[in-house]
C-alpha cells in the first residue's frame, strides 16, 4: 500500500468553473480517508483524476511518491494499481464471481496454482467463497458489493477508491456494510479514499474527512473537530444539525474562547485561534441550547415541533430575529407545542472562523 | 480533445482508431467528395456548365416529374398505411400484434425488385394465378401495374413499415401518464387520439414519412421492373439506362443526374425540419407499458381489416409468385400434372450466370456482414465513449453513404474505381470487389447504428474496471465490450446480411459478366422474359429472409425491443 499526495490538482469541464480546483490533499499509508460533499462539488472527478480516468489540467498526483500525474505526464488507469469499488459495482455479468475477482490477475498473465490461491483468499477474505461460479445477476445487492471488493483486493491495489458504495443499498444492509468496509480496512490495513454525500456515513467510518464544496477543498480533520468546529458555515450546515446565525465577537479570542453577542444575549463560545472582534457567523447545535432561568436567554416562538422518537425536533424562530431559526431537541414528554413562547440560554456555540 | 490521446507512445488504441478513421472516410467522404468534384468541378475546373447541360433535356425534367410524383403519393400512402398500422398496434388492445408486426414488417425485407415481381403475377393478362382461378384480362390487354399508379402503390407498400417503426418507436417512448391524464380529464379516446397522441407523436411521423420520401426517390427494383416497361422512366431508372446503353462514356453526365436525386432527397429531409420548427414535443415522464385502449365490440372487424390487408399485400403477391415458379413456362396453365419444381432446379444447379449470382450475393453478404460487425463495435465504441468533434463527424460521415439513393454511391464508385487505384495499380471496376467495397460503404450503418445503441446502454463503469484491473485496449475490447454488445452487434450483422444478399440499386449499376448479384440476376431474367426463372430466385430469395428473420427473432429472444425492426 502507498500513500496519496495531491498538489494543487485541477480539472475543468468546458469554459466553466471548475469541478476540481486547486485541491491539496495528503493520505497516509493505509488511512481510511472519507471525501464528503453535496452532489456536483467534484468529488467523484477527484476520485476519477486519482485513478485515472480523467487528466488534470493543472497540479500533480503523487502515489506512494511516484508522480502518476502532472503536467505533460499522464500514467493511464491500467497502469497505476489503482482499485476502484463503483457506485454501480461494475461487475462484468457475462463472467463468473471468480473470474470477475481473478481478471486483473488474468490480465497479468498469473496461472494456475498462484491464481486460484489468491482469487479464493480473496473471496474468502470477503465469505463469498461458495459463490466463486455464481454470475452477478444472481448475487444480492449486498454480494455484489462484496465482489467488487474482492476483485479489488486480489489485484493488490497501492491504493483503494470507493464510489459512494452504499448509494444503492437499502437502508439495513447500509450499516451491515458499512461494518464490512470497516472490518476489510483493519484485515488488509489498505489506503482507503471513500467518496461519499452521506455525512453519517463518513463521520462512522473515516479517520480524516475532507469535505468539498465547488470544486474545493473546504476542510480537511478528523469527524469530531469537523463537528466541533467547522471551517465554514457550508461545512457547519453540512455536518451534523443546527443552525448558522449571525453575531459579533466581542473580544478577541484567548485561551479558545471568545465573548460573543448572538441574537441578544452575550454567551461566550469556542472560537478558532487569533479570531477577532467584529461580525461573524455562529452555529449553535440543539444540545448548545437549554432551558433559562428567570428572564434570561433568547426569547422565541415555537414554530413547529417533529415527532422523532427519542425526542422531538423543535424549530424556533427567535423574537429578536425573525428571518432566523434555532433548532432544538426536547423529550417528546416535556416539549413545547407550536405557538408556546419560552426562552433559551446558550450554553456552548462556535464562532466559524471562514466565510462562503 | 486529440490531446487527450497520448501521442507520445500509439498505443493500440490510438492506432485502432486511426485505421478506423481512415476507413469511414475512405468509404463515407471520398466517394461523395469524387462525385461532387466531377459533377462541379470536370477536369478540376469550377463550373456549372456539365450540371446545366445534363438537366437542360426534356427526358431529364419528365424523368425529375415522375421521380416527385411517385415519391410524393408512394410517401403519403406508407404514411396512411403504416401510420395506422402502428397506431392500432401500439394503442389497441387487438390480439396477436407480435405476429401482425412480424408480417407487417416482412414487405420491407424483401427487395423491391422480388415485390415488383410477385405483384406483376397477380396482375395482368399472363398471370398464372388469375388464369388458374380463371379471372385473368383478356390476352394482349395492358398490365395495370405498368403504370404511374402501380409504382405509387408498391412504393407505398414497400415503405409502409419505415413509418410504422418510426411512429411506433414514438408511441413507445410516449409517457402513459399523459394519455391518462387526458381521460382522466374526460376525453374520450377519440379526443385523446386527436388532442394529444397525433400532436406528440408529430415527429416521429414527419421523421418515418420523410424517410418513406427518400427511400422512394432513390428506389430502383420498382420502378424499374414496372416503369421501364411502362415508358415511365424516374431520375434512378433513366441513369440505370444511360449507363446501360452507353458504358462509363456518359459517367459525367450520370453524376450530374445522381447529384439531382440526392438534392431530391435532401430536400425531403429539410421539409422535415421545416415541419417540426420551432415547437416543443419533449415529454417529461418515463415511457411505460404499452397501452392497450379497448377497441370494444368493434375488436374482431379491426382484426379482420388487419388481417386482411397482410393478406393483400402479403400473401396474395407472395401465392402469385410462387404459382409462377412452378409452370413450364410462362403462360402455360398451372395444373396438377403440369406443375413443376424444374424452375428451381435449373436456378440451383445449372452452373451459369444464376448459380454464380447466388454464390457472390451470398458471399458478398456474408463477408460485409461479418467485416462491418467486427468494424461497427470499437468504432461505436469510440463514438459513444469517446466523444470529440473527430468522432462525431465521422458517425454522421457513416450515415451518408445509406441515407442518400444507391445510385448517388454507384456512380461514385465508378468514379472512384473505373481508373487503377493509383499507387497499388489494382483496378476494380468490372470486378466483383467494387460491389464489395460499396457495400461496406452503404451499410455501415446498418451495423453501427444498433453497436451504437449497445454500449449506450453499457455502464461505461464495466470498462473502467477493466482498466483498473491493468487491461490494455485490445484486452478489454475482446473480454469486456464485445461480449457484452454481441447480441446487438450480431442484430446489426443480420441487419446487413439481409439488407445486403438481396440488393438490386447499387450492383445493378455496378456488376460486370462473372459478378452478378441475385438482385440483378432477378432483373435481367424478368427484363429478358424469363419470367418463371425470375420468379423461381425471388421464391427462394423469400424463403431465405423468411429463415433469416424467424431465426433471428428465435436467437434474439433477450434483445432489448426494437432492435430487430421485425419483432414486436
Amino acid at each position: 500500500m502507498a500513500g496519496l499526495t495531491l498538489r494543487r490538482a485541477t480539472r475543468r469541464f468546458g469554459a466553466g468553473r471548475a469541478a476540481v480546483d486547486a485541491v491539496d490533499l495528503e493520505v497516509a499509508d493505509g488511512e481510511f480517508l472519507a471525501v464528503l460533499g453535496p452532489s456536483g462539488c467534484g468529488k467523484t472527478t477527484l476520485l476519477r483524476l486519482v485513478a485515472g480516468f480523467e487528466r488534470l489540467d493543472a497540479g500533480e498526483i503523487l502515489l506512494g511518491g511516484e508522480k502518476v500525474s502532472g503536467p505533460g505526464l499522464h500514467v493511464p488507469p491500467e497502469e497505476r494499481r489503482v482499485g476502484v469499488v463503483f457506485q454501480s459495482y461494475a461487475l462484468w455479468p457475462h463472467m463468473t464471481v471468480k473470474r470477475n475477482v481473478g481478471y486483473a490477475l488474468e490480465v497479468r498473465g498469473v496461472k494456475g496454482a498462484e491464481y486460484a490461491r489468491r482469487v479464493g483468499a480473496a473471496l474468502a477474505t470477503v465469505g463469498l467463497s461458495e459463490f466463486a461460479e455464481r454470475r452477478p445477476a444472481s448475487l444480492s445487492g449486498g454480494q455484489r458489493q462484496r465482489v467488487a471488493l474482492a476483485r479489488c483486493l486480489a489485484m493488490e491495489p497501492r491504493l483503494v477508491l470507493l464510489d459512494e458504495p452504499l448509494a444503492n443499498l437499502d437502508v439495513h444492509l447500509r450499516a451491515a456494510m458499512q461494518d464490512e468496509f470497516a472490518e476489510f480496512h483493519r484485515a488488509t490495513r489498505a489506503t482507503m479514499l471513500y467518496v461519499t454525500h452521506d455525512q453519517a456515513e463518513a463521520l462512522a467510518l473515516a479517520d480524516r474527512v475532507a469535505v468539498m464544496d465547488g470544486g474545493r477543498l473546504v476542510q480537511l480533520a478528523d469527524p469530531k473537530t469537523l463537528y466541533r468546529e467547522p471551517a465554514t458555515a457550508m461545512v457547519a450546515g453540512f455536518i451534523g444539525k443546527g443552525a448558522v446565525v449571525p453575531g459579533k465577537v466581542l473580544e478577541a479570542e484567548r485561551g479558545g474562547t471568545a465573548p460573543v453577542e448572538v441574537l441578544g444575549v452575550r454567551a461566550t463560545l469556542r472560537a478558532a485561534k487569533r479570531t477577532a472582534p467584529g461580525a461573524a457567523h455562529v452555529l449553535l447545535r440543539p444540545e448548545d441550547l437549554a432551558p433559562a432561568a428567570g428572564g434570561g436567554g433568547i426569547a422565541v416562538t415555537v414554530k413547529r415541533a417533529i415527532y422523532q422518537g427519542a425526542q422531538n425536533e423543535i424549530e424556533l424562530v427567535p423574537a429578536a430575529a425573525p428571518g432566523e431559526m434555532l433548532l432544538w431537541q426536547a423529550p417528546p414528554g416535556a416539549s413545547p407545542k407550536v405557538g408556546d413562547t419560552l426562552r433559551l440560554a446558550v450554553l456552548e456555540g462556535w464562532v466559524i472562523p471562514g466565510r462562503d | 480533445m486529440l490531446s487527450r490521446l497520448s501521442f507520445a507512445r500509439p498505443s493500440g488504441e490510438v492506432l485502432t482508431l486511426a485505421a478506423l478513421a481512415v476507413l469511414v472516410f475512405a468509404l463515407s467522404v471520398l466517394p461523395m467528395a469524387r462525385l461532387l468534384l466531377e459533377a462541379l468541378a470536370p477536369g478540376g475546373v469550377p463550373s456549372l456548365h456539365l450540371l446545366l447541360a445534363a438537366w437542360d433535356s426534356p427526358r431529364v425534367w419528365a424523368a425529375t416529374r415522375n421521380t416527385l410524383e411517385v415519391a410524393v403519393f408512394g410517401t403519403a400512402l406508407s404514411v396512411a398505411v403504416g401510420g395506422g398500422m402502428a397506431l392500432l398496434v401500439a394503442l389497441s388492445d387487438i390480439r396477436a400484434k407480435a405476429a401482425l408486426v412480424f408480417l407487417f414488417m416482412v414487405p420491407l425485407m424483401i427487395p423491391p425488385q422480388v415485390n415488383a415481381l410477385a405483384w406483376l403475377q397477380l396482375f395482368g393478362p399472363a398471370s398464372v394465378l388469375l388464369n388458374m382461378v380463371g379471372i385473368a384480362p383478356a390476352p394482349g390487354s395492358r398490365n395495370p401495374l405498368y403504370s404511374r399508379e402501380g409504382i405509387v402503390l408498391l412504393l407505398g407498400i414497400q415503405h409502409a413499415p419505415l413509418v410504422f417503426l418510426a411512429l411506433r418507436a414514438g408511441l413507445r417512448s410516449m409517457p402513459r401518464e399523459l394519455v391518462e391524464a387526458a381521460r382522466a380529464s374526460g376525453a374520450g379516446r377519440w379526443r385523446v387520439l386527436k388532442d394529444v397522441v397525433v400532436p406528440l407523436t408529430l415527429p416521429p411521423l414527419v421523421a418515418g414519412a420523410a424517410l418513406a420520401f427518400v427511400s422512394a426517390v432513390g428506389n430502383f427494383g420498382i420502378p424499374a421492373l414496372l416503369g421501364i416497361p411502362g415508358r415511365y422512366l424516374t431520375l434512378p431508372t433513366l441513369i440505370y439506362q444511360r449507363l446501360a446503353n452507353f458504358g462509363p462514356s456518359v459517367i459525367a453526365e450520370t453524376a450530374a443526374l445522381s447529384i439531382l436525386v440526392g438534392a431530391i432527397a435532401f430536400a425531403g429531409v429539410l421539409v422535415q425540419g421545416w415541419l417540426l420548427r420551432r415547437r416543443d414535443y419533449r415529454t417529461i415522464g418515463a415511457p411505460t407499458p404499452p397501452l392497450a385502449l379497448s377497441l370494444g365490440r368493434g375488436r374482431p372487424w379491426v382484426e379482420i381489416a388487419c388481417w386482411g390487408v397482410i393478406a393483400l399485400v402479403l400473401a396474395a403477391p407472395l401465392l402469385a409468385l410462387f404459382v409462377t415458379a412452378l409452370v413450364p413456362a410462362y403462360g402455360v396453365k398451372l395444373t396438377v400434372d403440369t406443375a413443376t419444381f424444374a424452375a428451381f432446379k435449373q436456378v440451383l444447379l445449372q452452373p451459369g450466370a444464376t448459380a454464380r449470382a447466388f454464390r457472390n450475393s451470398l458471399l458478398l453478404a456474408g463477408a460485409a456482414a461479418l467485416l462491418l460487425t467486427a468494424c461497427a463495435v470499437p468504432l461505436a465504441y469510440f463514438i459513444v465513449w469517446k466523444r470529440n468533434r473527430l468522432l462525431r463527424a465521422m458517425n454522421l460521415a457513416a450515415e451518408l453513404p445509406y441515407a442518400l439513393p444507391g445510385v448517388v454511391l454507384a456512380i461514385a464508385c465508378i468514379l472512384i474505381f473505373l481508373k487503377p487505384i493509383p499507387l497499388l495499380g489494382l483496378s476494380l471496376y468490372g470486378t466483383v470487389w467494387i460491389i464489395f467495397v460499396a457495400y461496406l460503404a452503404r451499410f455501415l450503418t446498418l451495423a453501427l447504428r444498433p453497436a451504437i445503441g449497445g454500449l449506450a446502454q453499457i455502464d461505461r463503469a464495466l470498462e473502467e474496471a477493466a482498466q483498473m484491473c491493468g487491461a490494455k485496449f485490445g484486452k478489454r475490447l475482446l473480454s469486456v465490450v464485445f461480449p457484452l454488445v454481441a447480441p446487438l452487434a450480431a442484430a446489426g450483422g443480420i441487419l446487413v446480411y439481409l439488407t445486403a444478399v438481396n440488393e438490386l440499386t447499387v450492383s445493378a449499376l455496378l456488376w460486370s459478366a462473372g459478378s452478378e448479384t441475385l438482385g440483378v440476376i432477378v432483373f435481367a431474367l424478368d427484363e429478358g422474359g424469363d419470367t418463371v426463372r425470375a420468379a423461381a430466385v425471388s421464391v427462394l430469395s423469400v424463403a431465405m429472409i423468411f429463415a433469416v428473420m424467424g431465426g433471428a427473432s428465435l436467437l434474439g429472444r433477450r434483445l432489448p425491443p426494437g432492435v430487430l425492426p421485425w419483432r414486436a
